[in-house]
């Protein structure tokens, strides 16, 4: 009996070592029976496991696990820990899987131009699992087990976009009928997403509520991912998108994408707010009575895309007008001499059309701006109102008009939005020159005393950001006014030794010009005035720099009109220096040369001041050619 | 000559020169300036400017009668338009002799160089100038009204809204009075924003230079009085 219990004691040791030993020796060899598991089911180059261990019978854990492209062979996914529940029952046929469960790792969303690596290798794994694995005879493709990952980091990769990372997401991968399916919980920004597979692939495509953004495009059909980097949404998702395999016009898909936010790449702000509803069918993509709501004003839009283009109508109705506007003109920052401020109205319709490549702009609307400002010294111009046409990517402006110092100014011309051709043609009623002038901030305003009404028409051409292109033709008048003290007619009259008249604001002031480049010639120039009137020609370059040459004529007195003529052939004076420091010279011509021109310039020495330049011989220089 | 026959040709002459009474106004509650000064009054659409040129006397269809004279720009800051219908302008005029205010009725319209026999009518996202005249001829037999009540109404999108500005007559020994301005080009037709400030006024017709202008001149030069 004592001999019997020994040898059970011995037995039952030796099995336990046996045991022992074949445990271990399992243990250390269950990378190795893995790997040829993996091998015999063709998926070496699909799947890589670092290490396993067998923790207790029927588990077998897998460490390091790699997920590649079955195409490109790149990293798609990477598996911490891998627990695979085996099942001993008819072992002899080999082990079963009856579950899998994940644990930490990484996966990686990204679109390479032949579809989603991911989702490829998925599938290939999928259907390995499905078609290779051991069978009892007479059998079918055993049941897959249930895929269960958690806490698995998901990274969006879309180009142009910056990776979006989806931490803590769980995966199930399991069988739908015919098919495998697999969900997506997203772990803390939430929401889920299905994936249903069939036995050629991808099928369909739900999501609910998922916050996306523009990397979410990555899941997108190759025809709508360009107008998804166009638009940058971001908002909360729900997506119903069926596919068929290898023929991506079969695609249908309706949606909606909620608390939506848009940023297009060519609008200067957000468009904030959305409930864009959608539909995709045969290869074309389209949003219909979408709201988006933006800093001060809501825009109704609908939207229709396929793989040649898209074409995006655009309402705006009663919105405030913004400063930032103006940045959807092309070349806007070319456009620093006209500076409107926030506050006003504006009324928009649009139709944007791109295909293959070129991108066309029709629309019409209107716009009232509570404050402009133009030019270097912002001068005031406020309650604009005008309306706005586009076609063939020309800008109209039909007839803007606002209040400028006390007058009114027109705008009308139009904008070539290619080339930055303008055309303009502009008008200006009862402006105050005395508080034009001190808009201008041309030196010295505060201290002069200048008065008038001014009108004038222009025509002008040129191109935005290209002064030396500039042409243009016009005349303004200046009447009711006070004008001898703007520099240069201060120093002409203390040329010719006048003292300057008393302020009887009846001065008036008529002007012929042209502009070419940044010169503007004055072709006729004639001021009358009760004390003097001044004849001539001459040029201001954009610098201040001046070149006039008047013919003085004395109007005080009885012997005015007389001596009209008589004094033209005497003298012609020569403005030159600048706007705010003119220089005057005295030329005596025609019949008396010399001794007039010496007595002028000895006087204008007495009186002059110092400011005028030395008298020079005449015809020192000559006059300005036609420009 | 006998004396009476003197003293009559005198007072006729006294009478041919002498300037008929003119009455120059301003939006009340402005403070004294230069110009005749705006009352700017903005809806959700609409801009309305209103100015008066003042209570004068000229001659309209060969007959004298006291006009006033408003100028309004109205600037429509919608894609809708806007109308103002004759019926509802007029100028309520409380005369400087007391009683209740007299109402007057819209005489002559001129948009621009256009005369505008219909409602006055502006476009969407567009601004347009008129010049109303009120014309009522006993109206400065008292001397110039005190004040003067613009009423007009818009409709735009169905809905009218009434408006109203209330002008106030610049006194004489206002700094700025137009009554110390020397005489007008009559050309151009304005002197600090007054329109022909000392210069008397003749038959109202619309007189155009070719020239572009916000407000155009409708005033020839009086002729003899016979």
């Amino acid at each position: 009996m004592v001999t019997l219990l020994r040898i059970a004691v011995v037995a039952a040791c030796v099995l336990c070592l046996l045991a022992a030993g074949a445990w271990l020796l399992a243990d250390a060899r269950a990378i190795d029976v893995l790997r040829s598991e993996l091998a015999a089911r063709g998926l070496r180059a699909l799947l890589s496991v670092e290490r396993a261990d067998v923790p207790s019978p029927g588990l077998l854990r897998a460490h390091g696990l790699q997920l590649r492209d079955p195409l490109g062979g790149e990293e798609v996914a990477a598996l911490d820990l891998l627990e695979a529940q085996v099942g001993l029952t008819g072992a002899w046929l080999g082990p079963r899987l009856q579950g899998l469960r994940g644990t930490g790792g990484r996966a990686t969303f990204s679109h390479d131009g032949r579809g989603i690596p991911f989702v490829r290798a998925l599938d290939a794994l999928l259907d390995a699992l499905s078609h290779h694995g051991p069978r009892a005879p007479g059998e079918g493709p055993p049941p897959l087990p249930g895929l269960d990952f958690r806490d698995l980091d998901v990274t969006l990769r879309m180009p142009g976009q910056p990776p979006r990372e989806l931490p803590g997401c769980s995966v199930w991968v399991g069988r739908d009928g015919a098919g495998t399916r697999v969900d997506i919980t997203v772990g803390s920004a939430g929401g889920t997403l299905a994936l249903a597979f069939g036995r050629d692939g991808l099928r369909r495509v739900t999501l609910r509520d998922v916050e996306i953004d523009p990397s979410c495009a990555v899941f997108l059909p190759r025809a709508t991912q360009a107008l998804a980097a166009e638009l940058a949404p971001r908002g909360l998702l729900d997506l119903d998108l069926a596919l068929v395999p290898g023929d991506e016009l079969a695609a249908c898909a309706t949606g909606l994408l909620r608390q939506a936010e848009l940023r297009p790449a060519r609008l200067p702000f957000a468009l904030e707010q959305a409930t864009l509803p959608f539909a995709l069918e045969q290869g074309r993509f389209s949003v219909s009575d979408a709201r988006l709501s933006f800093p001060g004003g809501a825009v109704a839009a609908g939207l229709l895309a396929d793989r040649d283009g898209f074409t995006l109508d655009v309402d705006i109705a009663g919105a405030e007008f913004r400063s930032d506007l103006l940045q959807l003109i092309p070349r806007a920052g070319q456009l620093s001499w006209l500076r409107p401020e926030d506050g006003g109205r504006i009324d928009l319709q649009l139709r944007i059309a791109s295909r293959a490549g070129v991108t066309d702009v029709q629309g019409r609307g209107g716009l009232s701006v509570e404050r402009l400002r133009l030019g270097p010294s912002g001068v005031l111009v406020e309650d604009v109102v005008g309306s706005l046409e586009v076609a063939d990517r020309v800008l109209s402006f039909h007839e803007f008009s606002g209040r400028c110092a006390g007058g009114a100014a027109r705008l009308a011309g139009t904008l070539d939005l290619r080339t930055g051709d303008v055309v303009a043609d502009a008008a200006v009623f009862d402006v105050d020159i005395a508080r034009l002038d001190r808009a201008l901030e041309l030196p010295g305003a505060q201290e002069r005393r200048t008065a008038g009404w001014l009108e004038g028409h222009a025509h002008w051409e040129g191109r935005i950001g290209e002064p030396r292109t500039a042409r243009g033709q016009g005349e303004f008048s200046v009447r009711g006014g006070y004008l001898w003290s703007v520099p240069a007619l201060d120093a002409v009259l203390r040329a010719l030794t006048l003292a300057a008249p008393v302020e009887s604001r009846s001065d008036s002031l008529a002007v012929e010009f042209r502009v070419k480049g940044a010169t503007w010639y004055g072709d006729k120039l004639r001021l009358d005035s009760n004390v003097l009137s001044l004849f001539g020609d001459g040029k201001l370059h954009r610098d201040g720099t001046l070149d006039v040459k008047v013919t003085p004529v004395a109007m005080g007195g009885t012997v005015g009109e007389a001596l009209r003529y008589v004094q033209r052939q005497f003298v012609q004076l020569e403005v030159r220096g600048t706007w705010s420091a003119p220089v005057v010279r005295v030329v005596p011509l025609k019949a008396v040369t010399g001794p007039i021109g010496k007595a002028f310039a000895w006087i204008g020495g007495l009186f002059g001041g110092g400011d005028e330049a030395p008298v020079t011989p005449v015809g020192a220089e000559p006059p300005p050619g036609p420009p | 000559m006998p004396r009476p026959i003197i003293s009559a040709a005198l007072l006729l002459l006294a009478a041919c020169t002498v300037a008929p009474p003119r009455g120059w106004y301003r939006p009340a509650g402005a403070p004294p300036a230069e110009g005749p000064g705006a009352h700017v009054e903005q809806d959700a659409g609409t801009q309305v400017e209103a100015r008066c040129q003042g209570v004068y006397v000229n001659v309209v269809d060969g007959r004298r009668t006291a006009s006033v004279h408003v100028q309004l720009e109205v600037a429509r800051t919608a894609g809708s338009d806007v109308t103002l219908p004759r019926a509802a302008l007029e100028v309520h005029v409380r005369l400087a002799t007391g009683g209740p205010p007299a109402a007057l009725a819209l005489s002559e319209v001129f948009g621009g160089p256009r005369h505008e026999p219909d409602d006055l009518a502006v476009s969407g996202w567009t601004r347009r100038a008129f010049d109303l005249f009120f014309d009522a001829p006993g109206l400065l037999d008292d001397g110039p009204p005190d004040s003067l009540l613009l009423r007009w109404e818009l409709r735009a999108d169905g809905a009218a809204t009434p408006g109203q500005c209330e002008f106030v007559r610049v006194p004489a020994d206002d700094p700025f009075s137009p009554e110390r301005l020397a005489p007008a080009d009559e050309a151009f037709g304005y002197r600090s924003g007054w329109y022909l400030p000392s210069v008397p006024l003749g038959e109202r017709r619309l007189r155009t230079s070719g020239e572009q202008r916000l407000h155009h001149l409708f005033h020839e030069p009086p002729g003899w009085p016979w």
